[in-house]
C-alpha cells in the first residue's frame, strides 16, 4: 500500500508538472466570458505620442459604445517588430479584432485572405455614407479577389491616414545665413536645391551644418521620370539611364558636393537627430513628425514642395498609409467595424489626431478647412495636401503594388555600395536588376 | 544464473519508481523537442506559408531554393568568418586564466570584472557597443584619435562590420571561457610541475609541457560549445547591425529569421534549420573524430 501511495503521488506530480506548462497564455478567452459585454482587441505600433492618442481615442469609442470593452495592444519598436508580433499571433490563431497593417504589407494580408470584407458593412454604415474622406486614401485599400491586384474591387480596410513625405526646411536656419527663403508654391529645381544646399553647409566634423539629408531616393527617382517597375509591377526597370542618373544625383549630394551626410556620417548620428538639433537645412518629414517637431525643435520650421528634376520639371514624392483592419476570424466583426470605422472617420476622433499633431485628417472637408487654418507650424499645410491629392506630386512605393518585398529590401541593403561610393549608380544597377527581378518573380 | 531471470519484488519496485523519476523529462523530450523536430522536417518538405496557411508538400524544393541562393551562401561566408574570434577569445582568455591563477593582490575582483559580459544582458550589451563603435561619438574612435588613428566607420562599412563584431563577441564570451580555463589549470597536479623542476625545465618548459597539453580537454570543451554557439549567431546582429551594408552582417539564423518573419516562408525557413543542423552535426562529428589524436584523456 505504501508503495501505492508512493507512485500515485509521483504520478499526480507528473500530471500537475504537466498542467502547469500547458494553461499558460489563456488570460484573454477567460476575460470575455465576463458579464454580456463585448471584449474586441485592437493592435497598433507607433510612437508613445500615438499611444496616447489612441488610448484616449479609444476611451471615447468606448463612451459612445456601451457595453463595449477596448484591449489595445500597443506594439514597441518598429513596424517590422509590430508585424512579427502579428504574424506569431496569427500563427497562434490569437488574430486581434483590429489591428494596423501598412499600405505596404497589404498586399500579401489581403491575398492571404486574412482580413474582412468591409465593403458590406460600410455600405450599410451611416457613419460612413455622411464622412467624406480621402478618395485616395479608401482606394488604397481595395483589392481585388480575381485578379488579385491592390487599387480596386472591395475595401479590406478602412485608413488610419493618409502620410505624405514632404521635404521640410529650417526656416531660423536660412535667415541665419541671408539665404532667401523657399518659395512656397514654385518648387526649387535640382540645380537650385544644390546650390541653396552649399549656402546652407558649413563647419566641419561634429558641428557640421549640412544643407540636406536623407534625400528620398524615391523622390528623386520618379521625378527624373523612372520607377522601380513598369506599369503592371512585372518588371524590375530600375537600370534606365533616368533611375541611374537619379540615384547618382542622390549619392553625389554627400560625396561630391559635400552637402549631405555621407553614410559614415549618418551612422554616427541620424539625419532625423542632426536635423532636430538644428544641423540641417532641408529634410524630410511626416505629418505624424508634426507633434515631435512642436516639442523638442528650437527653430522656425515649415514645408516646401518637392523639389524638381531640371530635366521633367517634375517633383513627386512618397504617400504612405496604414489601414484600421478587420481579422477574418473576429468574433464581433460588426464592433470590430464600428471601432476601425471610429478611429478612421469619427469627426471628434480625427479632430483630435490633427490637434494631437498626428495626421492630416482623413475628412476632406477638415483638412482643407480646420487643419489646413491650424494655427501650428507647417505655415504651408497645402504641400502636404498636394502630395495627397494630386498623382503629379505624390505616389505610392511600388512595394505598395507587389505581394513580396524581399525585391525591395535586397536593393535597400546592396544599395550602400552606391551611397559609400564604392560604384557609380549605373554600374550597380545593372548588376542588381537580374537579383531584383529574380526575387521578383519568386514572390509572385 | 537464475538470479537474473527473475528480479525480486524490491528489485522491481525500484525500477518502477526509477522509471517514474524519468518520466518528466523524458516526456518533455518526447512532446517538446523530438514532436517538433519531426514537425520542422516534414514542414521543411512543404510551402508553409505562416501568412496564408498553406501546407502543402512540395519535396525538397525549399532545399533547392536555398542552396542556389547567393544571399543564404553569403550569410555562410559572413557566419563562418565570424567563428574566427573562437581561437581569438581563447588565447586571451588563457593568457588572463593563467596572469590569474597565481598569486596576485586583487585576484577575485579582476575575475569578476572579466566574468562581468557573461552575466549582462545580451540587448544592453550590445546598445552598449553600439554607442562604443559610433563612428562620431564613438568612445572608441575618440581614443584611436588620441593616438592618431584615423576615425573608422565601425558599424557602417561592409569591410569593418564583421571585425566589429568579433571584437564584441570575443570581449564578450573571454570571461566565461576565462573561468573554465581556471578550473582547468587547477586540475593539473602539482607532480607534473615537480617533475619538470627536478630535471632542471624553466618557467616556459612548464607551460609548453605541462600546462598546454594537460588543458586540451578543455580547449575542446571550449571549441565544440564555440563552434555551434558561434554557427547560431544572431543577437547581436540583430540588435546592432540589422542586416548591414550589403548584408555584411547576414549570419546563417538571420538569414532564417528573415525568410521565416520578412517573407512568411516559414517551409524554407524550416528547411534553413535542418541545412544549419546538419552543418552543425557534420562540424561536431569531425571534431570528436580528429580529437582523439589531440585531447589528453589521462591514457598515457
Amino acid at each position: 500500500m505504501k508503495n501505492l501511495k508512493r507512485i500515485l503521488s509521483m504520478v499526480l506530480a507528473v500530471v500537475m508538472l504537466l498542467a502547469m506548462t500547458a494553461c499558460g497564455g489563456s488570460k484573454e478567452e477567460t476575460a470575455q466570458e465576463g458579464g454580456n459585454s463585448v471584449v474586441i482587441s485592437f493592435a497598433g505600433w507607433g510612437s508613445l505620442a500615438e499611444k496616447k492618442i489612441f488610448t484616449k481615442m479609444i476611451d471615447d469609442f468606448e463612451k459612445t459604445h456601451p457595453g463595449v470593452k477596448v484591449n489595445y495592444q500597443h506594439v514597441p519598436g518598429t513596424q517590422e517588430d509590430y508585424l512579427v508580433k502579428l504574424t506569431s499571433l496569427l500563427a497562434a490563431n490569437k488574430m486581434p479584432d483590429v489591428f494596423y497593417i501598412h499600405s505596404d504589407e497589404f498586399f500579401s494580408w489581403a491575398d492571404a485572405d486574412r482580413l474582412e470584407n468591409l465593403t458590406p458593412y460600410m455600405e450599410a454604415s451611416q457613419v460612413a455614407a455622411n464622412a467624406q474622406v480621402w478618395e485616395k486614401s479608401l482606394n488604397v485599400f481595395r483589392f481585388d479577389t480575381a485578379t488579385h491586384q491592390v487599387g480596386q474591387g472591395d475595401l479590406y480596410g478602412l485608413p488610419k491616414d493618409l502620410g505624405p513625405w514632404a521635404m521640410v526646411y529650417n526656416k531660423t536656419l536660412f535667415e541665419a545665413k541671408g539665404v532667401a527663403l523657399p518659395d512656397p508654391e514654385k518648387p526649387m529645381t535640382w540645380s537650385e536645391f544644390v546650390e541653396v544646399c552649399k549656402q546652407l553647409t558649413d563647419g566641419t566634423g561634429v558641428n557640421k551644418v549640412f544643407g540636406t539629408a536623407n534625400y528620398t531616393l524615391e523622390a528623386a527617382v520618379w521625378s527624373n521620370g523612372a520607377d522601380f517597375l513598369n506599369e503592371d509591377h512585372t518588371q524590375v526597370t530600375v537600370d534606365t539611364p533616368e533611375f541611374a542618373e537619379a540615384m547618382q544625383w542622390v549619392a553625389d549630394l554627400a560625396l561630391v558636393e559635400g552637402v549631405a551626410p555621407t553614410p559614415e556620417e549618418d551612422s554616427a548620428s541620424g539625419w532625423f537627430q542632426r536635423w532636430v538639433n538644428g544641423k540641417v537645412g532641408m529634410a524630410w518629414m511626416g505629418p505624424w513628425d508634426q507633434a515631435t517637431f512642436w516639442d523638442s525643435v528650437s527653430f522656425e520650421w515649415d514645408i516646401m514642395p518637392t523639389p524638381v528634376s531640371d530635366n521633367t520639371g517634375k517633383g513627386v514624392s512618397w504617400l504612405a498609409s496604414a489601414a484600421l483592419c478587420v481579422s477574418k476570424t473576429s468574433k464581433e466583426k460588426q464592433v470590430a467595424y464600428e471601432l476601425a470605422e471610429f478611429l478612421s472617420m469619427d469627426a471628434n476622433a480625427q479632430t483630435y489626431n490633427y490637434e494631437a499633431g498626428q495626421a492630416v485628417p482623413n475628412i476632406v472637408e477638415m483638412a482643407k478647412n480646420d487643419y489646413l487654418n491650424m494655427n501650428k507650424a507647417p505655415a504651408n499645410k497645402q504641400v502636404f495636401l498636394d502630395i495627397i491629392e494630386n498623382p503629379e506630386m505624390g505616389q505610392f512605393k511600388s512595394v505598395y503594388y507587389t505581394k513580396n518585398t524581399t525585391w525591395y529590401s535586397y536593393f535597400n541593403s546592396e544599395s550602400s555600395k552606391v551611397w559609400s561610393g564604392k560604384m557609380t549608380a549605373a554600374e550597380f544597377l545593372k548588376e542588381i536588376q537580374p537579383e531584383m527581378q529574380k526575387r521578383l518573380d519568386s514572390a509572385n | 544464473m537464475k538470479r537474473k531471470e527473475k528480479p525480486s519484488r524490491l528489485n522491481r519496485a525500484e525500477r518502477r519508481a526509477g522509471l517514474l523519476f524519468i518520466t518528466p523529462i523524458y516526456l518533455q523530450f518526447i512532446i517538446f523537442f523530438l514532436f517538433f523536430m519531426g514537425y520542422s522536417l516534414y514542414m521543411s518538405l512543404t510551402d508553409w506559408n505562416i501568412l496564408e496557411g498553406t501546407q502543402n508538400y512540395i519535396g525538397f524544393a525549399n532545399f533547392k531554393l536555398i542552396l542556389k541562393d547567393p544571399l543564404f551562401w553569403k550569410s555562410m561566408g559572413n557566419t563562418l568568418f565570424l567563428m574566427l574570434g573562437i581561437p581569438i577569445g581563447m588565447v586571451f582568455a588563457m593568457i588572463t586564466a593563467i596572469a590569474l591563477n597565481r598569486k596576485l593582490v586583487g585576484k577575485t575582483v579582476y575575475r569578476v570584472i572579466l566574468y562581468l559580459p557573461a552575466v549582462s544582458s545580451v540587448v544592453a550589451v550590445a546598445l552598449l557597443w553600439r554607442w562604443i563603435y559610433n563612428a562620431e561619438y564613438g568612445v572608441l574612435n575618440m581614443l584611436l584619435s588620441q593616438i592618431g588613428i584615423e576615425p573608422v566607420n565601425w558599424l557602417g562599412d561592409p569591410g569593418v562590420v564583421k571585425i566589429s563584431l568579433i571584437i564584441l563577441g570575443v570581449w564578450r564570451g573571454m570571461g566565461s571561457t576565462m573561468l573554465l580555463f581556471l578550473a582547468g589549470l587547477q586540475n593539473i597536479p602539482k607532480e607534473y610541475y615537480e617533475v619538470v623542476d627536478v630535471s632542471g625545465g624553466n618557467a616556459w618548459h612548464r607551460l609548453r609541457y605541462v600546462t598546454l597539453p594537460m588543458m586540451t580537454p578543455t580547449y575542446f570543451y571550449v571549441i565544440i560549445t564555440g563552434v555551434i554557439g558561434g554557427l547560431q549567431a544572431f543577437g547581436d546582429q540583430f540588435i546592432i547591425t540589422g542586416l548591414g551594408p550589403e548584408h555584411s552582417a547576414m549570419t546563417v539564423v538571420y538569414y532564417l529569421w528573415e525568410k521565416g518573419f520578412g517573407e512568411y516562408n516559414m517551409g524554407a525557413a524550416c528547411a534553413v534549420a535542418w541545412v544549419l543542423s546538419l552543418f552543425i552535426f557534420v562540424i561536431t562529428l569531425i571534431q570528436f573524430k580528429s580529437s582523439k589524436s589531440w585531447v589528453y584523456d589521462g591514457s598515457h
